[in-house]
């Protein structure tokens, strides 16, 4: 179809351009937030930012997170932290497993854990959300050091989180897969990560942050929180990834139940 | 009945004579300059889409049929409106009607009509104060005046004083100025069926008077004639004897009172009023002048636009996009219309509506030749039932496929099994006050079919009889349980006749809810209408408002 090519100045003037107002605009990029085979993928996503895990930004890293990241978010969400000091006595690496209701988790679990943990510790970020450009990527990687997980060839990426475990690094993975409410969802990726790479499974609650930042939403309001780290559940060696991803969101659930009292 | 293109029977009155028999010409012949073709150098064409405009690019070689540009209105309404009323057609003038004693009812045309409303004065108020000053020159004391409402809201104490003026609003109001209730049992009486059996119901005031006097506004062919105060002072069930699925996929169109069976069953009821209680019908018919100043060109085709009607209309376009959806619908809402009054004609409803229809025909008929396989229109923000209101989805379909589709005479715009394609946001937004039913409507009903007989099959009684909804539409402001159920059944024959409906920019889920497909774009719509109707359709664009027709050849 030939469509009439005058009036351009019109069509400026008024804002056109062959977007509709506001309201309907379409979005220049559809956003990704859905897991699953994404067959226009390939090849679009942007690697994994490895130069950012050396020394140099990791020392920038720890100043921007010690000035900026920490200070908003312990003025906005009021964390109160629950076992983080038992950490110091857990092998690393490990996996850390928390539950997932808003994008204020990560920077709620790394202000609570201790610092040798914290510098060890990398962020599996959905490949399909963080990674689409080169400079959302750099900016997570420097901002909560993060790796790119990809969610829609789940082998793929649990492959590359087993290669960092083997590199001693200790990977945040949230076994939900993407920002829920409740504790539903749980899925058994993480523990099959955990009783390949031989690794204890961290079971993590952090509670109250989807009321302060909710999904699709900025930061709404200030509130209270809670992040509470439980006792490491060790894989045995034969066990069913099914089997331990039970007993990890029965330890969640139980961090849940005792960190609301 | 005449209408042009038919030869006409002999009218008289000054209206006519006034217009130097152009009522006795075919205007819609008249009209080449009202249908224009998109060249490769066409601008943008302008869509409404509720609140908002689109700029939409057509492709080379679609038609655009424009709205033939206003009339000119009476220099003296005044004078016209007296005129009408002192040589009524084929009734003896009004003064001689009127004497001391009688028992004198004015019944008027509710805020349905105009759309948007006019400005002040209304013409509501310019007749019935002519006509109260006769009545009272005459001597007549028992004096009623009854908005008629069918089983539309009530209207509000601020909106009866706009449309009938603060002078008889203060003298009148409450007692003998008021809203008609369709569902008082008391307040309604049964004159009898008709010759088929349809049954009629009257304001029981109305029919207990001497003299009726209906004050009607005409702005489409659909309104006024005999049928008007069988349904605007009628009930429920006087309604539905026409306002059902049958009659409505039977009237090819509403628009062609001739070929509509809503207008031949309306018409027989009119007839057993009309042997009941004796009517001097007032028709006031308006032009087509919708936009004020300094937005009169959105009326024009766009590339006769100047730069300054360019630039105006681009800050009114970007003001629109930016500004908060409440806001716009106030902005809107207030917006009254500067209407041109081109012709009053009173007396028998026949005759009386003869002329309307001619003007009507003169202001608005335009001829396109061979219908099209797709027809794109941008619904507006009004509608009957939502003056200060909300469009809510079953109003947008019942303006889209019940309305703009039906402005036709001859045959539809768009081919059996075309395309119509229509720019709407369709938000699923409601007034709680104004359209309770239709909130049950669209979540009841539409959940379980869409499909207008089945629908009428299995719901329109129960939510007529609703005791919660009649209470609502006694007390408060709310439409009556069954009027969703007729806003859908308007576009039965649409639905009926065309293969796909697609919205642009419409609400994903309230699209599917209604069954109707929704695109982002104008070219994503082209598209999908491709896959119905083939490879290089032919396309219509039907640029209203404002409100015209086409007589399609």
């Amino acid at each position: 179809m030939r469509f009439a090519a005058g009036g351009r100045a019109l069509e400026r003037l008024a804002g056109a351009g062959g977007k509709p107002g506001r309201a309907t605009r379409v979005p220049a990029r559809w956003r990704t937030v859905a897991s699953g085979i994404d067959p226009w993928s390939e090849g679009v996503e942007v690697p994994d930012q490895a130069w950012l895990r050396r020394p140099g930004p990791a020392l920038a890293r720890e100043a921007l997170q010690q000035t900026v990241l920490f200070p908003v978010t312990r003025f906005v969400a009021h964390p109160r932290v629950i076992g983080a000091a038992d950490l110091m006595h857990v092998p690393q690496p490990a996996v850390l497993a928390p539950n997932h209701a808003s994008d204020m988790d990560t920077p709620l679990v790394l202000a609570a854990l201790p610092r040798a943990w914290r510098t060890r510790t990398v962020i599996g970020a959905a490949s399909d959300r963080f990674y689409r450009r080169r400079r959302y990527a750099v900016a997570a990687g420097l901002w909560i050091n993060t790796v790119p997980f990809d969610r829609g060839g789940e082998s793929r990426g649990l492959a590359d989180a087993a290669e960092l475990l083997r590199e001693g690094w200790n990977v945040l993975l949230y076994p939900q897969g993407t920002r829920t409410s409740g504790m539903e969802g749980f899925r058994s990726g993480v523990a099959r990560l955990c009783v390949a790479a031989g690794v204890p499974l961290i079971p993590v609650h952090v509670g109250g942050t989807a009321l302060l930042m909710p999904k699709g939403r900025g930061v709404i309001q200030r509130g209270k929180t809670t992040v509470a780290f439980g006792r490491p559940v060790y894989p045995s060696p034969d066990e069913d990834p099914l089997d331990l991803m039970a007993r990890a969101a029965e330890a969640v659930a139980a961090l849940a139940a005792s960190s609301a009292r | 009945m005449s209408v042009t293109g038919r030869p006409a029977k002999p009218v008289r009155g000054t209206v006519v004579e006034r217009l130097g028999g152009l009522a006795r010409r075919r205007p819609a012949a008249e009209r080449e300059a009202s249908v224009v073709e998109v060249t490769d150098k066409s601008p943008p064409t302008v869509f409404q889409a509720g609140e908002s405009f689109r700029l939409e690019r057509l492709p080379v070689g679609s038609r655009v049929v424009y709205p033939p540009p206003p009339m000119k209105g009476l220099a003296d309404v005044e004078s016209g409106i007296a005129a009408a009323l002192d040589a009524p057609h084929e009734m003896d003038p009004l003064d001689s009607l009127l004497r001391p004693g009688m028992r004198l009812t004015i019944a008027f045309d509710d805020l349905s009509v105009p759309l948007p409303p006019m400005q002040l004065p209304d013409v509501r108020q310019r007749v019935i104060e002519q006509v109260l000053e006769r009545a009272y020159r005459a001597g007549v004391e028992d004096i009623h005046l009854i908005a008629a409402l069918a089983i539309h809201r009530r209207m509000t104490p601020a909106e009866l004083r706009r449309t009938v003026g603060s002078a008889v609003f203060d003298a009148f109001h409450p007692d003998r100025l008021y809203n008609h209730d369709a569902e008082d049992p008391d307040g309604n009486v049964e004159l009898g069926p008709t010759s088929d059996g349809e049954p009629v119901t009257l304001n029981r005031r109305a029919a207990e008077s001497d003299l009726l006097v209906y004050v009607h506004v005409i702005t489409a062919t659909l309104q006024g004639g005999k049928k008007s105060p069988a349904i605007g002072l009628g009930s429920y069930r006087s309604i539905s004897a026409h306002h059902n699925v049958h009659s409505l996929r039977h009237s090819r169109s509403f628009m062609d009172p001739e070929h509509s069976a809503l207008h031949h069953s309306a018409f027989r009821q009119g007839d057993v009023v009309e042997a009941a209680v004796p009517v001097f019908h007032v028709e006031a018919t308006l032009n087509n002048q919708m936009y004020a100043d300094p937005l009169g060109f959105l009326a024009k085709p766009e590339a006769r636009w100047s730069g300054r009607e360019q630039a105006i209309f681009a800050g009114v376009k970007r003001l629109t996009d930016r500004a908060p959806a409440r806001t716009r619908r106030t902005l809107f809402q207030r917006t009254a219309s500067p209407y041109g009054v081109i012709g009053v004609s009173a007396g028998a409803a026949d005759a009386a509506h003869e002329v309307s229809l001619d003007l009507c025909a003169a202001q608005q008929s335009v001829l396109v030749r061979g219908q099209a396989d797709i027809v794109t229109a941008g619904i507006p923000y009004i509608s009957p039932y939502n003056v200060n209101s909300i469009m809510n989805p079953v109003l947008v379909m019942s303006t889209a496929l019940g309305y703009f589709f039906n402005l036709y005479q001859g045959k539809p715009l768009v081919r059996p099994g075309g395309v119509l394609i229509f720019t709407h946001p369709v938000e699923r937004d409601f007034h709680p006050v104004h359209h309770p039913s239709y909130i049950d409507f669209y979540e009841e009903v539409l959940a379980e079919t869409t499909d207008p007989a089945e629908v009428e099959r299995r719901f329109e009684r129960s939510y007529a009889e609703d005791e919660w909804y009649r209470h609502l539409f006694r007390t408060s402001y709310a439409y009556h349980g069954a009027h969703p159920f007729y806003m859908w059944y308007w576009g039965a024959h649409a639905l009926e006749h065309v293969g796909e409906v697609i919205f642009v920019g419409g609400h994903p889920e309230a699209c599917r809810r209604m069954g109707f497909r929704r695109a982002d774009t104008m070219r994503d719509a082209l598209e999908m209408a491709e896959q119905v109707v083939g490879r290089s359709p032919s396309l219509t664009h039907f640029h209203c408002p404002p409100l015209f027709y086409c007589e399609v050849e």
